[in-house]
Parts: C-alpha cells; structure tokens; sequence
C-alpha cells in the first residue's frame, strides 16, 4: 500500500496581507503575553493618596499630647516627610506616563503601573491612617506606637550605628550561610550517594537538625573558641539542615535512566556525581535554600544578641532596653528591607539557574 | 543488506547461552532462558517479542549496564564487562539531560571522556547529521518527540559507535514522525557501518530496517525464530514478500499469545490481513 500524503497547502497569500496579518497575530500574542491593563482610577487615587499624605503631614498641626522627645523628633523631620510623600506621588506619575512610550521602558512602565497601583494606593491609606493615629491625633499613644517621621529621624539620626550594624549582620549571615551551604551539599551529596554515609550520618540528622538555633547557645558560644565562630556555627548549622535533607531528596529522586545513559556514554562516578546528580538535584536544593535563608536569619539574630553583641539583631535590643522605641523601628525597618533583598536575590538567582524549567515554549 | 554500507566501524555481537532473572516482590522472575543471538559485523538485527518478555533486559546485557546470571555477551571479540561509549543505548524516552541544551547533550559523552575540547568539530557534526544545527542552544523541554529522539541518537553516534543499541527508538513517536526517523535511521546506519540492535514491537518496522529478525517467546524468553529478511533496500512494504514475511511473524507472535490479549491480537491481525488483501489485489 503506497500511501500518499496530502501536499502541503501552498500559500496564496500576497505578501502585503501576510505581514498585515503578522502584526495582527503579534498584537494578539503581545495581549496574552502581557495582559497588564492599567487602572487609571485607582493609579489616580494612589496618587493622590500620597499627596494627601504630604499635605496632612505638613499642614494639620501636630497632637499637642505628645511627650517632648516624641514631639521634637517629628517636627524635625517633618519637612522631610513630606518630600518624601510628594516624591512617592511624583516617581508614581512619571512611571503611568512612560506607559504610554513604546518599546522596552514603555513595557517596563506599564507593568509596574498595572502591577503596583493597588499597594501605591493601599500603602498611602496606610500612611494617612499611621500619621493621623500618631502624630496628629496621639490615638495610638507613645512610646509603643510612633509616627513616620519618628522614625525617619532616627534612621538618620542613627545611620553611622545602623550601617555598621548592617555590615556587621551582612557579613555574619554571608559566611554562615557560605559554611552551612557548603557543608549542607557535601554531606547531602555523599549520603545521597552512599549507602554506607547514609547509614551513619542520617540518625544523626534527623537528631540534630531540628533542634533549634536558640537551644544552641549555651553550647556554641562555650565550645567554640570566639562568639563569632560560636555564631558561624549556629547560622552554619541551621543552613546545613535543609540544603541537606533536600539535596539528599533530589538526589535519590534522580531517575536511573539518567545514569544509565551518561554511562553507557562513558561517565564514571565523579561525572554522575557532579554533573548528572548535582544538576538534577538542584531545584529540590534550591527549595531547600529558601528554608535554609529563612532559618538563618532567626539564627542571625539569636546570635547577635547571645554572644556576638554587633549587628541590627543585636541593635534592636539595644534600643529596645532604653526604651527608645523609634530605635527600634528603624531597625526593624532595615531588617526588613535586608531579608526582603536577599530573597529576592535568591529568587532571581533560582529562576536564572533553573531557566530550563521554565522556558516550555516548544518549536 | 551489509554489503551496502561501509563494513569499517562495526563490531560483531556474541551472545551465548544467556541466563538472566530478577528477584522481584520476593518471587524469582526469570526473564531470559538460554538466549544465544549472534550478529555479524555491521549487521542490522531487529529483536520482537512480546511486552514484558526481556527484551529490554537483553540491550542492558549489551550496554554492559547489568551483568548475566549465566552465559557470556561478547562485543567485537571481547567479553562485555561494563559500559562503554562504543556501545551506547537510545531508549523509548530520548532521556536528555534537561538542564543541558542539544548541543551540551549531544557533547556529554566526550565531556565525560575529557575530550571535550578535541571534538567540537565532532558534535557540530553530529547536530549536522540528525538536523538539529539550527536547535543546538534549544532546552530539551523545548523539542518536539522527534527532535528529542534525534538528539538523543546524535549523542549516542557523537562518540563513533561500533554497536548501536535501540530500545524502541520511535515507539512513543507519531506514525509520520516515525517513518521519516525510520529513513534516517536507515541512512545513518548504511553511512556509518555500525551493528544495529533494534528492539520493536512494530512488525513492518522490524522488516523495513533489519538483515534478521529475532523473535522472543513470551517471559522466560527464548529465541523462537530468526528470520533472515532477504529483501532488497530500499524496501516496499507492498511487495508479497514482505508480506509474507510479516504474517509469518505475527503468526509466531500469536502463536504464544494466551489469555486476556489473544482477542485483541487476534483483532489486530484480522485488521493486518484485510489490508494485506487491499495491497494484493
Ligand atoms: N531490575 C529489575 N528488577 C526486577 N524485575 C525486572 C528488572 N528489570 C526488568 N524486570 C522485569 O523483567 C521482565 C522483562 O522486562 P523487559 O526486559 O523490560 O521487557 P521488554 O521485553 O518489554 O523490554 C519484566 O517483567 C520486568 O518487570
Ligand atoms: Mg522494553
């Protein structure tokens, strides 16, 4: 039987209408590919939400029941606040008017506009209700609750203590992490890999890696020659746990035709380790990451606090015994701000590394 | 037929009286009873069985990969001892390393053998031969079936093989997709010389591609028949003898059948016979 195959409709399009209807299908693409629709009501009241929240700061005068200290501090920094309120409208304005450009910023513009004007306006409310409840109105009373600019103040006013602070933090977290890190693929290489590691090292993972950062400070900070090394090895074990458990986990999920087929093609076991194991382990491992990141900086701040005295963990409670809470407001904030870059960091670092996860699109 | 291709590169094939079960769910499984095949140097052996009957388990005795409870496999002359990149395996799934694009897949075996830098040239020629240049920086995932497939046999022919062993190569592949990797299939083979292991289940395929076809009986198998295929390339599946050929095979193949598939088999080669009479008439 000879089959024969149907030709292949030849094209009988003229080439004027077949780039018309190129860019018809681009458009249509570039609708699904990005569905981001602006919301001029709600970018608009964002905006507006933070005018009002200059104007208020600036020109309804201030609670007079607020202590003295409270009360200096927000006048001093009032002005500034409000640059700061008519700086966020502003940055918001340009950003919706660049949607309109074409190309790449315009596409840019667009997505933070449709993406962000929700939280613009959520956060100004925010900031109209924080300011009135404090400085304004003296509703949420010092010295537990504080205004903006209170906070603001001491931010600059503490900014040399703080940035040591950060970089004392920084660079404590970066070399427990790099330790834990390191520590955490070896053994979970090795006991993914040998029965006979398993056999030993697992018992004792499952014993001594739950157990909590604080329950290791009385023994870390005497067995270990320095309270900074003490505080290596506490953030370096509650990162060695998961990347552990999770690496062990992706490497024993490896499926065997993997192996099966890099030997067949000459690979001896340091090739299976490192270069079919190890990469096919990797999102487990960077799962295993985010936990690791997470629990490092509960150990971060412990640390700081138990033995190491440096850092914001250390800062917070240094303020928070002198009772100035603005202190430790600020550096909650800075805290804050850190955790939320480094994951971040750690997020864009993931979907770089494992970008043949995502990109699907099939030819 | 061997005279049409280059006789340099392949290796014959020895197995003799091959023995080899697995312990599974407690239960001693035999799988191969006594299995001895023999290929000549740049032979293309088809091997056809029932599902389940150690076909498979056969290839991995090939590859090296597992080692028979009795009996010995021999490669160009030499007892298989473990795997080697003269004897690599194509599998039903392509089995690309996913985080690796075409190109870092087709160059994993000389990374492995640290000659990596020595065969750029080697892999480029590789991409070239299954027509993937143009999807060398592609990801895996990105392939359709047929290119994935094609990419895995680039990286199985990047290293030169001497024996090529195929565990259903197109069997997950669309009807059309199959028959233009069928064609390729056969022209890599005549261009490079190798000696060809073909598992299938498709009967026409094994009789398209193949010098012999090995029938398996089912679990424990045993060879039940060999069938030299005298047919001249390039084969017409329309031709009476190839349709003898094929009702031949199927006829053993049903001839073994027992219990709940029988019907099904029985189905499939009525269906097999009436386009068999179409073609005649
Ligand atoms: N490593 C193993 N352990 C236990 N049983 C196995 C193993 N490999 C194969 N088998 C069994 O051997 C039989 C033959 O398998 P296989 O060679 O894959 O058959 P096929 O002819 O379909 O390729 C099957 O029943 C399978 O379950
Ligand atoms: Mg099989």
């Amino acid at each position: 039987m000879t089959s024969t195959l149907p030709p292949i409709a030849a094209s009988t399009d003229t080439g004027a209408s077949s780039t018309s209807a190129s860019a018809r299908i681009h458009e249509a693409l570039e609708r699904i590919a990005h569905p981001a629709t602006i919301s001029a009501p709600v970018i608009t009241a964002g905006i507006l939400s933070w005018i009002a929240f200059a104007l208020a700061t600036g020109f309804v005068p201030n609670s007079t029941d607020l202590p003295l200290r409270d009360a200096q501090s927000v006048e001093s920094t009032t002005t500034f606040t409000v640059v700061v309120g008519f700086a966020v409208a502003a940055a918001w304005a340009l950003i919706w008017a660049l949607s309109s450009v074409s190309g790449r910023l315009g596409a840019w513009a667009t997505r933070r506009s449709a993406n962000g004007a929700a939280w613009l306006l959520g956060a100004g409310l925010w900031a109209l209700f924080w300011e009135f409840s404090t400085a304004k109105a003296d509703l949420l009373e010092p010295p537990y609750f504080v205004a903006p600019q209170e906070i603001l103040d001491r931010l600059w006013a503490s900014r040399g203590v703080l940035t040591d602070s950060l970089a004392n933090s920084l660079l404590l977290l970066a070399v427990g992490f790099a330790v834990g890190l390191v520590a955490g693929l070896i053994t979970g290489v090795t006991i993914g890999w040998s029965k006979r590691a398993n056999y030993w090292v697992h018992p004792i993972l499952i014993f001594i890696g739950p157990v909590p950062a604080l329950a290791w400070v009385p023994i870390a900070f005497v067995l270990f020659p320095t309270a900074y090394t003490g505080a290596v090895f506490m953030i370096a074990l509650t990162v060695w746990f998961p990347i552990t458990i999770l690496t062990r986990a992706g490497i024993l999920s490896v499926p065997r035709s993997y192996f099966d087929v890099a030997q067949t093609l000459g690979a001896r076991s340091w090739f299976l380790v490192l270069r079919v194991s190890l990469p096919a382990a990797l999102p487990s491992i960077f799962t295993g990451a985010f936990m690791a990141l997470g629990s490092s900086f509960v150990s971060l701040t412990i640390a700081e606090n138990f033995g190491v005295n440096a850092g914001l963990g250390w800062y917070i409670n240094w303020k928070k015994g002198w009772g100035d809470f603005p202190g430790v407001y600020a550096g909650i904030v800075v805290l804050v701000v850190v955790c939320g870059v480094l994951l971040t960091v750690l997020f864009r670092v993931r979907n770089y590394v494992l970008r043949w996860e995502k990109e699907l699109t099939r030819w | 037929m061997v005279a049409d291709g280059p006789t340099s590169a392949g290796a014959p094939i020895d197995i003799l009286g091959v023995t080899q079960a697995f312990r599974s769910g407690g239960k001693d499984l035999p799988v191969l009873d006594d299995v001895s095949i023999s290929a000549r140097q740049g032979e293309f052996v088809a091997l056809i069985g029932p599902s389940g009957s150690g076909k498979s388990t056969l290839l991995r005795l090939l590859a090296g990969l597992d080692k028979p409870l009795f009996g010995e496999v021999y490669v160009g002359g030499a007892p298989v001892t473990g795997p080697d990149p003269s004897r690599p395996l194509v599998f039903q799934d392509p089995t690309l390393l996913p985080w690796r694009t075409v190109r870092q897949n087709v160059a994993v075996g000389p990374q492995a053998r640290g000659i990596l830098k020595q065969s750029r040239g080697r892999i480029d020629a590789a991409l070239e031969l299954v027509g993937l240049t143009e999807f060398a920086d592609a990801w895996p995932a990105q392939l359709s079936g047929g290119m994935a497939q094609r990419a895995a046999l680039a990286r199985a022919l990047v290293g030169d093989p001497s024996v090529l062993l195929l565990d259903e190569p197109l069997g997950k592949l669309d009807a059309l997709t199959r028959r233009v990797l069928q064609g390729e299939l056969l022209s890599l083979w005549r261009e490079r010389g190798f000696t060809a292991v073909l598992v299938t289940h498709d009967v026409s395929e094994a009789l398209l591609l193949a010098d012999r076809v090995v029938v398996f009986s089912p679990r424990p198998a045993r060879v039940r028949e060999a069938i030299d295929v005298d047919l001249g390339r390039p084969r017409d599946q329309s031709t009476r003898e190839f349709n003898a050929l094929r009702r031949h095979i199927l006829e053993i193949l049903d001839a073994d059948q027992t219990g709940p598939d029988r019907d099904r088999t029985a189905r499939a080669d009525h269906i097999a016979r009436l386009d068999d009479k179409e073609v005649l008439t």
